[in-house]
């Protein structure tokens, strides 16, 4: 029996091609992400191993009453270790030419030896305080300035000189691109508190473990195991990654599972009398059903193998992309385990074994009499399970009740399987769905285009489970997609409503240091053209009934004309609390409190507001209990009825003063938190989008195998529609309708899935007030419909171009 | 009778050869075939296997290519004449819409399309609609007025075949072809469909040219033409089955007795 199943595969190999396109891509992608993922992990695991190399013990603080000074002293001079180095880093924010400020990380450069785990790649290490050498993903170069400031602001900003680029390949610290690398001292004078420590030794683990025995607060591990440690709390973050990729890769694989499906059963569609002669010589429908599934072995091992090379090539690929422009990646090597290997070969041969089992089955209920009978010109019919109906029903009742629930609740945690178990559901139902849905388009399209719409409309419809599963592959992809941009385009309209209404002001400027703002700025800020009015605040650490909370002191009438929602503001004797505040503080809304500073105390009325909003104290209330105080920040009101450009304006001069005056400054309003947003919202759909194109680009494959195997199936049809009169452009064109027909039906049902979903979606999100119609992207979707039919025609080109090269005489031969 | 002078021609061959293969596996399909079909007039291809008769048929056709001598559709004053074996698929696409029908063994309807979509389209194709009752009369004399909106699957398959019949027929072509019309039927139903063949021939001036191996089909026609190795190998005028099936026997004798290279 086997070398009847190698002979069948071989023979008809250009059968198979499409499914194993399918296969091949859903397994490339599956690997691709899987070798990146390790390749990442294990160049992690790699430098850090690099950083830990040889080190005997690490010193760690366990709380932060250590002075790390003196560990690093006593593990120096214990008898015993060979050599000592303290490592420092913390958080900066690091400010550029323009006034903007970005996060990084200050990094200590290990003391010159074996220790010093950083390698230079370019330039010298600093060796006086105005120099810092840079990571080489951070897109600086030697001879660039940078400002850095400490976060609180309360030490003035230095501006540094690079003059060394530290090599980053394969460290996870490529991943921030703002990474400087500077002395211990000055990474202490920029992050202070926030600094993190640890003491890294040569020698004697032991040795060390027992001369830190007697100071509490530090604990000592070996090297490697620290190495592992650190190692990993970045490869969990990269498996997170990776199993979101995993996602979408899933979503691939089952969408070639339904064109591997289809495949088989139109081919053993056109084998009945074949698999009837092979009934009559007397091979058991076992044999039959093992004859299938092994050419379905056959067909997904070779295509898997292939698979297997070509998504390590490309992860290869994308590896020496990332090294050669210096990607914030930590990316060396490229690392392929055996876990990979077996995962792709497994998933695409058992996909393909798997979705061939329906056609497998049905082959072995071909009797042994249909080889001595005409082929059947019956239309299929379309059989469901009763258990397929049911779960499709409920899934779509349920997956609607619970999407409306989650809308209704405004909660996107009940909306999201809502949304999930109604797709499953329309999935399940796609047989009759689809039939319909290109039944009713069929029909329209027949009346409007004569007889070859009438007969592509009719040839659409005669192999309801074939054109269904066709359909349901390219339908899956396009719901996600139109769910994506409904989803993003409704919440980038929305979003606007939402945040103005959580932002009590149109801008605010924050000075770096709390007593930063002096009075001329504020004048500066407010006289900006279309600035309509401001208000000067300022942070305050207070002792609210025993609680420390920073609270912002306010001139009532400055705020009143200021901020644009209904804030509640405190008068002279009152204090205005955040509700959570007050409840943990213990205070009601009327109650008394008691409010100290530095300078004195003062019984205040509590008034409670919404929660999110700020806490705040009268002006005269706040200089009695903490003295004299200056505004660290400006609330700004803009004329109203301001366009975006004429926003942006506002906000690029209020910036640029800031930044001048002011530097580390921070200047935010609703404009920037939208632009911000929307910018996220775009990179989310272009990731999103590109990701799902994949399983987009495997339904299409979908599309032109099936009418590729139909045109087999028809040739003797095609044969006499050329010998009634029909041209060969003829015969072209009724491929293309039907493709077009099939595709368009599919798009346009996913898409119609999709609004639903989309919007369903951003109301769980947002709430269903700030949803209109007019914030749905409808010419994507439109687009998304016309690219859809467009695609089905192209996929379908090269079967057309086949069956117009029918001749009219095989429609003779008996 | 025919006599020479009023024989007018529908189509004809003139030293037609049609080779297939090369060297050793050459095969001379047809070998120098030159013959002319009367017009209004149902004439049958008889021959044993691998004569040559369904090639010349696919010659006449214009479904397959010669390799020398001319193939040509006469014209009848209102058409001009064609020359088959050269001109090109376009041409060809639209005589077949309304100049040349035909009939097949099997597999001759579109599953997706009625009786009547099926009938009509050929006509359809070529943007043109047959005169009312000139349908109801064809679809009445081939018995299908209460079939036309039946799937043919639905129908049987003497059913299909009248159908076949009558999308052959409808547009008023100057040839039809048959191709062994009956070889899926049985003996009553085919007999229905060469009645119907032979009245469309004998009531209107259908011209019909039919390949078949059947003796007893072949005496429904008005003369049989006998191939055997590419080659014409005698006719027979009036035939009926016996007739035939001599003409026949004869024609196996005489090549056990002649060597053919």
């Amino acid at each position: 029996m086997r070398h009847l199943v190698l002979a069948q595969a071989r023979a008809h190999r250009g059968r198979y091609v499409a499914s194993a396109l399918a296969v091949f891509v859903a397994v490339a992608f599956v690997v691709t992400t899987l070798v990146l993922g390790d390749t990442v992990s294990a160049s992690v695991s790699k430098s850090t191993a690099a950083r830990y190399e040889g080190v005997a013990a690490v010193a760690l603080p366990v709380d932060s009453t250590v002075a790390p000074d003196e560990v690093l002293t006593l593990v120096a001079t214990t008898p015993g270790v060979e050599a000592a180095a303290l490592d420092v880093s913390g958080p900066v924010r690091l400010i550029g030419a323009d006034g903007s400020s970005s996060n990084g990380t200050a990094t200590s450069i290990a003391p010159e030896g074996a220790l010093r785990w950083q390698q230079l790649g370019d330039g010298r290490w600093p060796s006086n305080p105005g120099e810092v050498a840079v990571g080489s993903s951070s897109g600086r170069a030697i001879g660039d300035e940078i400002t850095v400031a400490d976060l609180t602001g309360s030490v003035p900003p230095t501006t540094v000189e690079v003059v060394g680029v530290v090599d980053l390949d394969g460290s996870p610290l490529a991943l921030s691109p703002g990474s400087v690398f500077v002395d211990v001292a000055q990474v202490r004078s920029w992050s202070g508190d926030t600094t993190d420590w640890e003491v890294r030794a040569v020698g004697d683990a032991d040795a060390v473990r027992a001369a830190l025995a007697p100071m509490p607060g530090v604990d000592v591990v070996p090297g490697a195991d620290r190495a592992t440690a650190v190692a990993d709390g970045y490869v969990g973050d990269v498996a997170l990654l990776r199993n979101v990729l995993l996602c979408f890769a899933a979503i691939s694989v089952v969408v070639a599972g339904l064109v591997i499906a289809n495949t088989f059963s139109v081919l053993l569609a056109a084998r009945t009398r074949e698999l009837a002669l092979m009934r009559c010589v007397g091979v058991t429908s076992a044999q039959i059903r093992r004859s299938v599934r092994g050419e379905a072995f056959v067909v997904g091992l070779v295509a898997a193998v292939l698979g297997v090379l070509g998504g390590t090539g490309l992860a290869a690929a994308v590896v020496a992309v990332a090294q050669a422009v210096d990607a914030p990646l930590p990316l060396t090597s490229i690392s392929v385990t055996t876990t990979t290997v077996l995962a792709g070969l497994i998933v695409g041969t058992g996909m393909t074994v798997v979705a061939a089992n329906g056609a497998a089955r049905a082959a072995t209920r071909v009797r042994a009499l249909a080889a001595l009978q005409p082929l059947e010109t019956r239309p299929e019919p379309v059989r469901d399970s009763w258990v397929r109906r049911i779960c499709a029903a409920l899934a779509i009742l349920g997956g609607t009740a619970l999407l409306g629930l989650g809308v209704v609740m405004a909660n996107v945690l009940v909306a999201c399987p809502g949304g999930l178990l109604l797709f499953v559901g329309v999935v399940l139902a796609s047989r009759r769905l689809v039939p319909a849905a290109v039944g009713a388009v069929g029909d329209v399209l027949a009346r409007a285009g004569g007889p070859l719409a009438a007969l592509a409309a009719g040839n659409a419809r005669r192999n309801p489970r074939r054109t269904a599963s066709t359909a349901t592959a390219l339908f899956i992809g396009v719901t996600l997609t139109s769910t994506l941009v409904v989803g993003i385009g409704t919440l980038k309209g929305g979003a606007p409503d939402v945040i103005d209404e959580n932002f009590p002001v149109d801008m605010a400027v924050t000075a770096p240091e709390r007593d930063g703002l002096a009075p001329e700025v504020i004048e500066r800020l407010t006289a900006v053209d279309r600035v309509h009015s401001g208000a000067e605040l300022a942070t305050v650490d207070l002792m609210i009934g025993g609680t420390e909370a920073s609270v912002l002191g306010v001139d009532p009438a400055a705020m009143a004309s200021t901020v644009r929602t209904d804030v509640r503001l405190p008068e002279a004797g009152t204090i205005v609390l955040e509700r959570s505040l007050a409840r943990s503080v213990g205070v009601d809304d009327g109650a008394v409190v008691t409010v100290g500073g530095p300078v004195g105390a003062r019984e205040l009325t509590v008034a409670t507001t919404e929660i999110g909003m700020p806490d705040m104290i009268e002006w005269s209330d706040l200089t009695a209990v903490a003295g004299p105080v200056t505004a660290d920040t400006l609330w700004l009101k803009l004329d109203r009825g301001l366009s975006d450009e004429d926003l942006v304006a506002v906000s690029d001069d209020l910036s640029r003063i800031a930044a001048a005056e002011v530097p580390g400054s921070d200047v935010v309003g609703a404009v920037q938190m939208r632009q911000m947003l929307e910018k996220i919202l775009d990179t989310m759909l272009l990731i999103v989008g590109g990701l799902l194109s994949v399983a987009v680009v495997i339904a299409l494959i979908g599309v032109g195998n099936t009418m590729a195997l139909s045109v087999l199936e028809r040739r003797r049809e095609t044969a006499m529609l050329r010998s009634v009169g029909l041209s060969r452009a003829g015969v072209r064109s009724l491929l293309v309708r039907e493709a077009s027909i099939i595709a368009g039906v599919a798009s346009l049902l996913g898409v119609v899935l999709g609004l639903l979903l989309g919007a369903a979606g951003t109301a769980s999100v947002i709430g269903t007030g700030h949803i209109g119609f007019g914030a749905v992207p409808w010419w994507q979707l439109a687009a998304i419909v016309l690219v859809g039919g467009l695609a089905g025609v192209v996929a379908s080109l090269v079967p057309a171009q086949r069956a117009s090269r029918v001749s009219p005489v095989a429609a003779m031969a008996g | 009778m025919t006599s020479i002078s009023s024989f007018v021609p529908a189509c004809s061959a003139q030293g037609v050869v049609r080779v297939y293969g090369r060297g050793d596996a050459e095969v001379r399909a047809l070998d120098g075939v030159s013959i002319a079909f009367e017009r209004g007039r149902f004439t049958a291809i008889m021959g044993p296997s691998g004569s040559g008769k369904s090639t010349l048929m696919h010659a006449l056709a214009g479904l397959d290519g010669v390799d020398s001598g001319r193939v040509i559709l006469h014209g009848d004053g209102r058409r001009a004449d064609v020359e088959i074996s050269t001109a090109p698929d376009a041409v060809l696409t639209e005589l077949r819409r309304d100049r040349i029908g035909f009939v097949f063994q099997a597999f001759n309807l579109l599953p997706v399309l009625t009786a009547r979509d099926n009938i009509l389209l050929p006509m359809r194709l070529a943007g043109s609609r047959p005169a009312p009752d000139w349908f109801d009369e064809v679809t009445g004399r081939l018995g299908l007025t209460d079939r036309l909106d039946h799937l043919p699957h639905e129908m049987s398959g003497g059913q299909q075949q009248r159908v076949a019949v009558a999308r052959a027929l409808l547009p008023q072509p100057d040839v039809i072809f048959a191709d062994e019309p009956t070889g899926n039927l049985d003996s009553q139903s085919g007999a229905e469909v060469l009645s119907m063949l032979r009245s469309s021939v004998r009531e209107t001036g259908q011209t019909v040219v039919m390949v078949t191996h059947d003796p007893v089909a072949a005496s429904y026609s008005d003369r049989v033409v006998l191939l055997a190795d590419g080659r014409l190998a005698g006719e027979i005028a009036q035939p009926t089955a016996d007739s035939v099936l001599d003409a026949l026997r004869d024609l196996r004798t005489s090549r056990t007795v002649v060597p053919v290279r």
